[in-house]
């Protein structure tokens, strides 16, 4: 049951968050000089 | 009457939780638990053999939190986390509303994939990377900033994985993952709906219609630029990101199929990060060097050390009073062991933090005598105070004062008065939902 949760809880993600609404050429990622983990760190 | 010790054991307990809070000069807040727990130690309130059992208690779930977050720092090391800040803004298409759905949509998987801390980490600075280019004025940006810690936050109580006070409790109460989540999934998310509901409906009107922004037609026609930076343009993997969000989910899933087979959790978690950063060795050749440099290995002694303290004060009697004072009402039964235990736990975590009044509220239930179910509803109804009901105030959870410290270190104002203006609307309806609803819940199936 819970299998079928996260495989529902994933595929999810990917279609919401991860599956660009560009074509594949477009793809490009903003880039910062710090990641937003080690901003968050530097934040605390 | 109470003795010296007692009085001695409070002084340090709350003199540990101020300096823990408060956090003088950026101290980190393992410091000051730590030390409280030595002088514990010393005083002789906890014993060796009370230190045993605790460290057989506290590990598994600290290492289990620790293996999200390696999970994360890999992925946000492939770009993973800035893909998502751009697809939410292109995928939102110019529209406020949408925007706000994504947002709170974001936090809640977050949580659910990761764990709450972790979640508001990595979701704040995407949320502010968001609300600073769109260039929101306060009045429209508070609505996202403050859905989003309150869902990233809540959105640890329906399954114990994502918050690491509900795995501790839970080995104390002896319940396993899969009957925690059958009992709490559908009350909590009940809560967590009439989080985001009541926050929609109270910032509707400041949430903007439209962003002012290149809608995604617009996008299409203007290629290689991106929305957030349009001068880098550094290429991704999409297979890579493919991967790891695969092995991730089956990483949360293996928690609930393997550990009824007598796997630990934070085995499971391990092997999870330890996959995840191989696949990114083999496609990046990137080593575990950043993974063991940037994971807080110190949060095994900060949970280790919360719950020194905690046993000291069961130890000095605070047990006692609140099983004299609340053991009669919990023995009525459900629906005054929901309630009584789910409001105690609130008022807990808003006076000392979430993480201490779940383990307190814990070890007292365990010493009521009280029936298996009414025991793991007192316990369940702990959870939901101390995850949603301690969102009434910033002290309630790390998480939201970790959510303060970043908005404070972006230079977005954000005063205790304000939190609680917007908190005290929504947190108790939802704390009364999910409590009645785990009552009614808890007749349906048990």
């Amino acid at each position: 049951m819970m299998l079928l949760y996260f495989s529902i809880v994933g595929v999810l993600f990917y279609k919401l968050f991860l599956q660009s609404p560009l074509p594949a050429k477009e793809e490009t990622v903003a880039g910062t000089n710090q990641s937003t983990y080690e901003q968050s760190k530097a934040a605390v | 009457m109470v003795d010296f010790s007692t009085i001695l054991m409070l002084t340090i307990f709350l003199f540990s939780i101020a300096l823990m809070l408060w956090r003088p000069k950026g101290i980190n807040e393992t410091i000051p638990v730590s030390i409280g727990a030595a002088f514990i130690v010393i005083l002789g309130i906890v014993d060796f053999k009370d230190l045993k059992s605790i460290l057989s208690i506290v590990s598994g779930p600290s290492l289990t939190i620790l293996s999200t977050i390696m999970m994360s720092i890999v992925l946000e090391s492939i770009g993973f986390f800035k893909w998502i800040a751009q697809n939410i803004i292109l995928k939102s298409n110019n529209s406020g509303i949408r925007l706000y759905i994504y947002i709170n949509l974001l936090c809640f998987f977050m949580t659910m994939l990761f764990n709450n801390d972790g979640s508001i980490l990595i979701t704040t600075p995407i949320i502010i990377h968001i609300i600073r280019f769109l260039s929101f004025k306060p009045h429209q940006y508070i609505p996202y900033l403050i859905s989003g810690a309150l869902i990233a936050t809540a959105s640890s109580a329906p399954i114990a994985v994502s918050n690491i006070s509900n795995l501790i409790a839970l080995k104390i109460v002896g319940l396993d993952l899969n009957s925690y989540v059958k009992i709490m999934f559908i009350p909590s998310m009940l809560g967590i709906l009439t989080i985001s509901i009541l926050l929609f409906l109270l910032f509707r009107k400041h949430i903007p219609k439209q962003l002012g922004f290149i809608t995604l037609n617009e996008k299409m026609t203007n290629p290689f630029t991106h929305p957030l930076d349009p001068s880098v343009k550094n290429e991704i993997d999409r297979n890579l990101f493919k991967i790891c969000i695969a092995v991730v989910v089956m990483t949360r899933g293996a928690f609930f199929v393997l550990s009824p087979l007598g796997i630990p959790l934070e085995m499971i978690g391990l092997l999870g990060a330890f996959v995840l950063i191989l696949i990114r060795w083999v496609k990046t050749k990137a080593g575990i060097k950043d993974v063991i440099f940037n994971s807080p290995w110190h949060i095994l002694i900060f949970a280790f050390s919360m719950y020194v303290l905690v046993y000291g004060l069961k130890n000095a009697g605070l047990n006692t009073l609140i099983i004299s004072s609340f053991g009669n009402i919990v023995e009525l039964g459900t629906f005054h062991a929901t309630l009584s235990m789910g409001l105690l736990t609130t008022i807990m975590s808003n006076i000392f933090n979430n993480l201490p009044a779940v383990m307190i509220g814990t070890l007292a239930i365990t010493e009521m005598d009280l029936n298996i179910t009414l025991l793991q509803v007192a316990y369940l109804a702990n959870v939901i105070g101390s995850d949603i009901g301690s969102l009434l105030t910033p002290i309630g959870t790390l998480a939201t004062l970790l959510w303060m410290f970043i908005l404070k270190k972006h230079h977005i104002k954000m005063t205790w008065g304000k939190y609680i203006g917007v908190t005290v609307l929504v947190v108790p309806a939802a704390l009364i939902v999910s409590l009645l609803s785990l009552y009614l819940w808890v007749l349906l199936i048990l």
